[in-house]
């Protein structure tokens, strides 16, 4: 299994971090915009949701990159990917005019229909990574092997 | 010293943000340096307003029009003490007819008519979008009153076009990507919601630290 979800956890965690960087590198205007179109959250929460959500994404992402805390980052990253496609899928069926996802800040531009395929995808991975975690070239593996020394 | 298995453990995941949040802040810094100044030349407003309320817009997107009403109503709210610039941010790659509408607003604005033909592209944006011929320029530059031989020749001026690039280059080293994004005294605000919502709470805070509210 070690075989799949090695690179399942390089995948994933390299998105969820790519994603993150694209959104921090613009002001934060621009990706509350983006939450405020999805018509989700009380106006207060659209700012505070725009400021933390990148940072999550970003330190789950190199996180599990790194194989830290894997199973915890997997289940972080599995949330995130589920409450997106619920935040997707409502708006696809009130008909909301999104355009783009608007999930890679500027650097990717995704229809949300292309990025519900993809967050599905990214779940998978969170399920499969949770349930077998790898081991492989992970500080989990190197902070726990130096414990046992 | 000697760390116990579990500090060092936690102690590499605090490490780890750490130099995440180190590398995020200097690749801001350096992300956000190079910013070329800005040229205000189609302003709404007087010159000596303490609000400078800065729009990077597109002439062929729906939420531009859209925010031109929250716009007026800031402009009405708070008449002699804000000014409008207008600067050009054609998204062409969605916006068929965008480049050229700025080109032609552009030349309206050689005839002193920028604004009035600002308004005439956003109230009949719709008709004209789905447009197959580019006539709507000339005659809305007529309806206008403009020098049409005039309006003509500068639409196949290059400095007029060249003036947009430089408008939309101004945008993309601000790291803008939206239409509308507005720069209120330095503060982005994206779409009219945001200049709805946040836009009045920032200048009465600008105007209070100037003493002027």
């Amino acid at each position: 299994m070690a075989r799949y979800t090695f690179p399942a956890r390089l995948l994933l965690g390299f998105l969820f971090a790519a994603s993150g960087i694209s959104k921090l590198l613009l002001p934060v205007e621009e990706f509350a915009a983006v939450v405020q179109i999805y018509e989700l959250l009380p106006p207060a929460l659209i700012f505070p949701f725009a400021k933390i959500l990148p940072w999550l994404e970003l330190l789950l992402g190199v996180y599990l990159f790194l194989g830290y805390a894997t199973r915890l980052s997997s289940a972080g990253l599995g949330i995130l990917s589920a409450s997106f496609i619920i935040a997707l899928g409502i708006n696809l069926l009130r008909g909301t005019p999104l355009g783009e996802c608007g999930c890679f800040g500027k650097a990717l531009s995704l229809s949300p229909l292309q990025a519900l395929g993809l967050d599905m995808l990214l779940l998978g991975l969170a399920i499969l990574i949770y349930k077998n975690p790898p081991r492989t070239l992970s500080l989990d593996h190197l902070l726990k092997r130096n414990q046992s020394r | 010293m000697r760390l116990t298995p579990n500090q060092r453990y936690y102690g590499t995941g605090l490490l780890i943000l750490v130099c995440l949040v180190g590398a995020v802040s200097l690749a801001r810094t350096l992300y956000w340096k190079q910013r070329p100044p800005l040229l205000l030349e189609k302003i709404k407003g007087p010159p000596d307003a303490p609000i400078t309320l800065l729009e990077f817009s597109d002439f062929q997107c729906p939420a531009c029009r859209a925010a031109q009403k929250p716009l007026q109503q800031i402009l009405k709210n708070y008449g002699e003490r804000i000014r409008i610039v207008f600067k050009h941010f054609p998204l062409e790659r969605i916006h068929p007819w965008a480049r050229s509408a700025a080109i032609a607003a552009e030349c309206a604005h050689r005839q002193g008519r920028f604004w009035g033909y600002h308004d005439l592209l956003f109230e009949n944006q719709t008709a004209w979008s789905s447009s197959r011929s580019g006539d709507f320029l000339s005659n809305y530059a007529l309806q206008l009153g403009m020098d049409g031989p005039r309006f003509e020749s500068c639409l196949q001026d290059p400095t007029a076009d060249r003036k947009v690039t430089r408008e939309a280059a101004e945008a993309r080293a601000r790291r803008i990507h939206s239409t509308p994004t507005f720069l209120l005294n330095g503060q982005p605000l994206v779409g009219g919601r945001q200049l709805l919502e946040r836009g009045p709470q920032l200048i009465e805070r600008i105007l209070k630290v100037r003493g002027g509210g």
